[in-house]
């Protein structure tokens, strides 16, 4: 579980009462006051890899841009119409193919503590746009899960979209710190995600995560509190057993987890900005994820040689289906021409994808009224 | 207050092996041979007295040696004095600035230089990078002292080919990682068809990575039957060489896109195009779209192109090209 090494208190950021909770859980370390987030990050870029990433330092500051934000996905291929709140950035289970290393030049996890602001923000938003569905995520620049020990965010957002008809929002964790928000009431308006992989690839690339059972046993606890669950085999890495070993995945699953109470999964196969490469040879020499035939794709992010997509894709696609005929799997950043080839039928465009993925949003809405 | 004195010195009471200030790395002295020979000794070499009459060299090591060879067993000294043990950064500089008014220092001797200041003198980083590095010419990025200073451990044939340009630091940087055969096999390599700086960097991270992926050694990958029949072929010219083996290594370390490929230029030579049409897949067969450009002077020309695509077309060849993506 992450330990801080040391602790960083943004001024603005000091009397606020998430602030005051943290440092409590905290006690141990003494809080080093600085004047300005960026200020401070900048004049302590990281070159190295961290000496040890699962004891991260941590700033607590200010959020003074939007929390809301959209999804910035990919160009030229086909993506989801997610949102992000930019709540946490940056990560300590250290995957070797995690893109924050690439986006984030210095080695703290950033909590933003003003978290009244983004109730007031997301309450304003989605009352605004009260026929527009949010799919909304904290999972893109941290793990959503990872410092809820310490934060107890999850508490508080599964309360706060509990009454929100128009927005489902999703936690998206490798970890099993799920005893903050189990007993909480939730309207299912909260889904419960867990990044899935075999174990082969989370013994080797995955430092600091839970096993694929624990993971497993987590999701379970959920579905037995009535959470919906989601599911994202992403990145799928493709090796020698690469098959047996998702399958082995897929199977492990669907023996925890009924279909009925999975909202969506994903899949989407090893890609990375091209300066990333350098940087996973340099912080995990052991990894051999950028062995693959990686090739620079239409958005210039480096992806596997697209037949192996398309066979990846095509066989996850048959093994889900095959246990689970009508739950709903997509794909994460990927052409029209791909999703044909692997799943027999493609969406064409975001803004298709984006309508299908609201209709299960309010799929629960009608299940509720039912 | 160190104080120096023109002395009459002895060969033998100079420690040859005691190398504290001698940052030098010009293996040949033939040079310097010819010129004592002809000239004699113009510029006495600085030495350091120690206790006990014996003698440090601060600067001039070619020299000695090279008045060694020619059996000159006495000859004159600046000597800095009163003898000590202790190492003196004064002396140091002396000989950095003696050096660097009078040649040109290679980047393993400005490799040394910064090694020395750090581990002999306590130099911090932002001293060197400072005032040392803008002296050596190196710029004043600080990365580039992470760059030289693996240089120093490099056996001293590989510091000769750094030096003349045969190896580049980048490859000489991956080369230190390797173990010492597999290291000796790589530059006998790069040596022998004169590799270029770039086509190095390209060929060792395409054998590492085949060397990782498969488990096997850069060595036994050398010695694979494919590789041999390239190196052993008595006709081939050495641009040749070095390219067919690049298109080995990268069959090799991306088997699946080497397969399209050559799928690709099979039906490319069905196709019998002209000249004047050039056909282009799209990019690492990333898109679903061919590029096809007709180029043309006449309208006898672009008749011509345009009965060689009709032909195409009804050949059936662009229904194989629409299925190999």
């Amino acid at each position: 579980m992450y330990q801080p090494s040391q602790i960083f208190v943004e001024k603005a950021a000091l009397r606020l009462p998430t602030t005051q909770n943290i440092l409590s859980r905290l006690s141990n370390l003494q809080p080093f006051i600085i004047d300005d987030l960026s200020q401070f990050t900048t004049s302590q870029r990281l070159t190295q890899p961290d000496a040890n990433p699962n004891a991260k330092p941590l700033i607590l500051a200010v959020q003074k841009a939007e929390f809301l934000k959209n999804c910035p996905g990919t160009r030229r291929y086909i993506c989801c119409g997610y949102q992000i709140l930019n709540l946490i950035n940056n990560c300590e289970i250290n995957c070797s193919y995690c893109i924050l290393q690439g986006y984030l030049n210095n080695p703290f996890i950033i909590v933003y503590v003003n978290i009244e602001d983004l109730f007031a923000e997301c309450e304003a938003k989605l009352r605004k746009n009260p026929d527009k569905i949010f799919r909304i995520g904290t999972g893109e620049l941290a793990d959503s899960l990872s410092t809820d020990h310490l934060t107890r965010y999850s508490k508080a957002l599964v309360r706060f979209f509990n009454d929100k008809n128009n927005a489902v929002i999703e936690l998206k964790t490798k970890t099993t710190l799920i005893d903050n928000f189990i007993k909480e009431q939730h309207n299912r308006r909260t889904v419960i995600a867990w990044s899935l992989n075999t174990p082969k690839i989370i013994a080797s690339e995955e430092s600091f995560a839970p096993t694929l059972e624990q993971r497993l046993a987590a999701a379970a606890r959920c579905q037995t509190a009535g959470f919906k669950l989601a599911f994202h085999f992403d990145p799928m890495i493709y090796y020698n057993e690469w098959e047996d070993d998702y399958q082995g995945v897929v199977e492990k699953l669907f023996a925890q987890i009924d279909p009925e109470n999975i909202i969506w999964i994903s899949l989407g196969a090893l890609r990375y900005p091209p300066q990333l490469e350098k940087i996973i040879r340099n912080n995990h020499p052991h990894s051999s994820i950028v062995l693959g035939e990686l090739f620079p794709g239409l958005d210039e992010k480096i992806r596997y040689f697209k037949p192996i997509r398309i066979e990846m894709f095509r066989k996850m696609y048959q093994w889900i289906k095959a246990m689970a005929p009508d739950v709903f799997v997509y794909l994460c950043m990927e052409s029209s021409e791909v999703w044909e080839k692997a799943f027999g039928w493609t969406p064409k465009n975001s803004a298709k994808l984006k309508r299908l993925m609201d209709k299960l949003v309010d799929s629960i809405n009608a299940n509720q009224k039912n | 207050m160190t104080k120096f004195e023109i002395q009459q010195v002895n060969l033998q009471d100079i420690e040859l092996s005691d190398r504290c200030y001698i940052f030098t790395f010009e293996p040949l002295i033939a040079n310097m041979v010819a010129s004592l020979r002809h000239i004699g000794l113009q510029n006495p070499p600085l030495l350091q007295a120690l206790p006990g009459q014996r003698l440090r060299i601060v600067s001039g090591l070619r020299r000695i040696i090279a008045l060694k060879h020619l059996q000159i067993l006495r000859f004159p000294a600046k000597v800095a004095l009163p003898p000590t043990e202790k190492i003196s950064e004064h002396l140091f500089l002396i000989n950095l600035h003696e050096n660097l008014a009078t040649r040109r220092l290679n980047l393993i001797e400005k490799a040394t230089i910064i090694h020395k200041l750090i581990s002999e003198f306590n130099y911090s980083l932002e001293l060197v990078v400072k005032e040392i590095l803008p002296l050596l010419d190196v710029g004043s990025n600080p990365k580039m002292i992470d760059r030289l200073l693996p240089l120093i451990n490099l056996e001293d044939r590989l510091k000769i080919a750094v030096i003349e340009e045969s190896l580049s630091i980048d490859s000489a940087l991956d080369l230190i990682a390797l173990p010492e055969q597999e290291r000796t096999e790589l530059v006998k390599l790069f040596l022998r068809f004169n590799f270029g700086k770039n086509i190095q960097r390209e060929f060792l991270q395409l054998i590492k990575d085949i060397s990782a992926a498969n488990g096997q050694s850069i060595s036994s990958i050398l010695s694979r039957i494919e590789i041999q029949d390239i190196l052993n072929h008595e006709t081939l010219t050495a641009p040749v060489i070095i390219s067919r083996l690049k298109q080995q290594l990268l069959k090799w370390r991306y088997p699946q896109y080497s397969q399209i490929q050559s799928n690709f230029e099979e039906i490319k030579r069905e196709l019998k195009l002209p000249p004047t049409i050039s056909l282009q897949p799209p990019r690492f067969f990333e898109g679903n779209k061919y590029r096809l450009e007709v180029v043309f002077q006449s309208q006898k020309d672009f008749s011509r192109a345009i009965e060689h695509l009709n032909k195409i077309n009804q050949l059936g060849l662009i229904k194989k090209l629409e299925h190999l993506i």
